[in-house]
């Protein structure tokens, strides 16, 4: 770490300085990472699910003056890698290829000696920049201060990092999910074992021979990791805590990893911006397992209506959140930073969460759709995920999205793409006919489709924008 | 963007005295824990 922080501060890389990572997860990964913030500069982690033209933009935007590449993703650089202006001399660095005009890493280091090297950090330090997973348009880049991501390791400290964690890393660390858990480990001296890529098997292994004691995982890995045919047979019984976070984790299946799996289960509502967050201890509350929790770590929440007024408890609006872990901004759009922007009646700053939801009686936030997902059918707003919950308690349905396809009639109207079980003969029509006995007259389907499987994302969003598409191709909006 | 003056107000000093930053506390981490593994990754492990 101390090299890595040398070296870049013997090519003039320093304070405020941006340094951009598009690798498989690995020690030179993370090296680099904390390396990098040694010396003062700003970490870039790039997505290595985003196309090569989306990574231009991104590389260009985010003012990179090294990027650090391995091998598995040089196809994402290589259309454009002679427009990267940016990168300064000697700026490319390879971890594990050959190839003209890139630095060997081991080389490039090889020159520093270890002693200790710091530059001084101020509390509001750049210290990363986070593409949103926009796909079109500029990427977002959302920017964090030292102070945040120091407050937020430190917060938790609430969920039982301490120097003895041994935290087990399966999602990438470009993802934010992820930097927050591992932040947290090297914050409290703890140990961090990071996978190359999600498996659930391997996952279980690892957890069970290391004895570790804490993962942040999404809920397509809770759903993967529960199912495996082996679950039961591997010792779990050092783990402290499991979080979850990214999407919402379906009540199901946190009631299963309450009844199977040991340590608590706490699951994380927040965005990547910051602002409020919710926390919900699936074990000290096993009633309210539909629910993403209160809000916690100094948040607070609001429920706002399309006006921007405050809705009353129990009421569906999109939420908005403020706390004391806020980013930045988007780096360099300020514009797009204040379209977030919503002000209570004392003028404090919440940000607009782009997610319908609602408080419930007793405080908890029941999370409903994104905003964008929602389905406005003959007027009335249709939440795909209570159709969804529905749709998963059907014994022969294990995976289900719903989406809003064009309806003359109603506008739009909900459509099921789902999975079934293996090995079901269950059709299309039994399966709509079913659920429309049990929905309202406006959340009735009008289609169900089967896939063999739906594409999410790295972290296990499904990408409903993806599943629309095709059915909104040649019309002006929707999507 | 710069770092004086954020359009997003920032936590203060007074709001988190304990402020460090990472790095400075992998730092004094490593000299708490010399013999420690930090990471590892695919068997390989780093201090």
């Amino acid at each position: 770490m101390n090299q890595i922080a040398r070296r870049l501060a013997g090519m003039g890389v320093g304070r405020g300085d941006k340094i951009a990572i598009l690798a498989v997860n690995s020690i030179d990964y993370l090296e680099t990472f904390m390396g990098g913030l040694r010396a003062g500069a700003c970490v870039v982690p790039l997505s290595t699910m985003a196309a090569a033209d989306a990574l231009e933009k991104m590389l260009d935007d985010c003012d990179a003056k090294v990027l650090f590449l391995s091998e598995q993703y040089r196809g994402l650089v290589e259309p454009y890698e002679d427009r990267l202006g940016k990168l300064i001399a000697g700026g490319r660095i390879a971890y594990d290829f050959v190839r003209p005009g890139w630095r060997n890493f081991e080389e490039w280091l090889a020159p520093a000696d270890d002693s200790a090297f710091s530059v001084p950090i101020g509390l509001l330090d750049d210290f990363n920049i986070i593409y949103s997973s926009g796909t079109t348009g500029l990427p977002k880049g959302i920017l964090h201060s030292h102070i945040m991501r120091d407050m937020l390791a430190v917060r938790f400290t609430a969920f039982d990092y301490s120097p003895d964690t041994i935290s087990l890393a399966s999602t990438p660390l470009y993802s934010n999910t992820t930097l927050v858990s591992v932040l947290a480990t090297v914050g409290v001296g703890g140990t961090t074992i990071l996978m190359t890529k999600s498996d659930a098997p391997k996952f279980l292994e690892i957890a069970q021979r290391e004895r570790v004691t804490h993962a942040m995982l999404v809920p397509v890995q809770y759903q993967r990791i529960l199912a495996h045919p082996d679950f039961d047979t591997y010792d779990l019984g050092s783990f402290k805590a499991k979080l979850s976070t990214s999407a919402p984790l379906r009540a199901q299946i946190k009631a299963d990893c309450l009844a199977r799996w040991p340590g608590r289960l706490i699951e994380i509502y927040g965005l990547t911006e910051g602002a409020g967050s919710c926390t919900l201890e699936a074990n000290l509350n096993p009633d309210k397992l539909h629910t993403v929790g209160k809000p916690g770590l100094g948040s607070e929440i609001v429920v706002l209506d399309e006006q921007g007024r405050v809705l009353p408890q129990g009421e569906v609006g999109e939420l908005a959140g403020r706390a004391p872990l806020m980013m930045k901004g988007y780096y360099k759009q300020e514009d797009k930073t204040r379209e977030l922007f919503w002000y209570d009646r004392d003028g404090r700053l919440f940000f607009k969460s782009g997610d319908m939801g609602k408080i419930d009686e007793d405080g908890f936030v029941v999370l409903l759709d994104r905003k964008k997902d929602m389905i406005i059918s003959g007027g009335f707003n249709v939440y795909a995920a209570d159709i969804e919950v529905l749709l998963l308690k059907h014994p022969e349905v294990v995976d289900v999205a719903v989406i809003g396809v064009p309806s003359e009639q109603w506008g739009e109207s909900p459509m099921a793409l789902a999975v079934r079980a293996l090995g079901s003969k269950v059709t299309t029509e039994e399966i709509r006919a079913w659920a429309n006995e049990r929905l309202s007259k406006t959340q009735r389907l009008v289609a169900v489709e089967f896939r063999d499987q739906l594409p999410r994302s790295t972290i296990g969003k499904i990408m409903k924008r993806e599943l629309r598409a095709p059915y909104w191709e040649g019309r002006a909006s929707k999507i | 963007m710069g770092a004086e003056q954020p359009l997003v107000p920032q936590p203060t000093e007074a709001d988190f005295p304990e402020f460090l930053s990472i790095p400075v506390r992998i730092a004094r981490n490593a000299a708490l824990f010399p013999d420690k593994a930090a990471v590892s990754c695919e068997g390989a492990t780093r201090s």
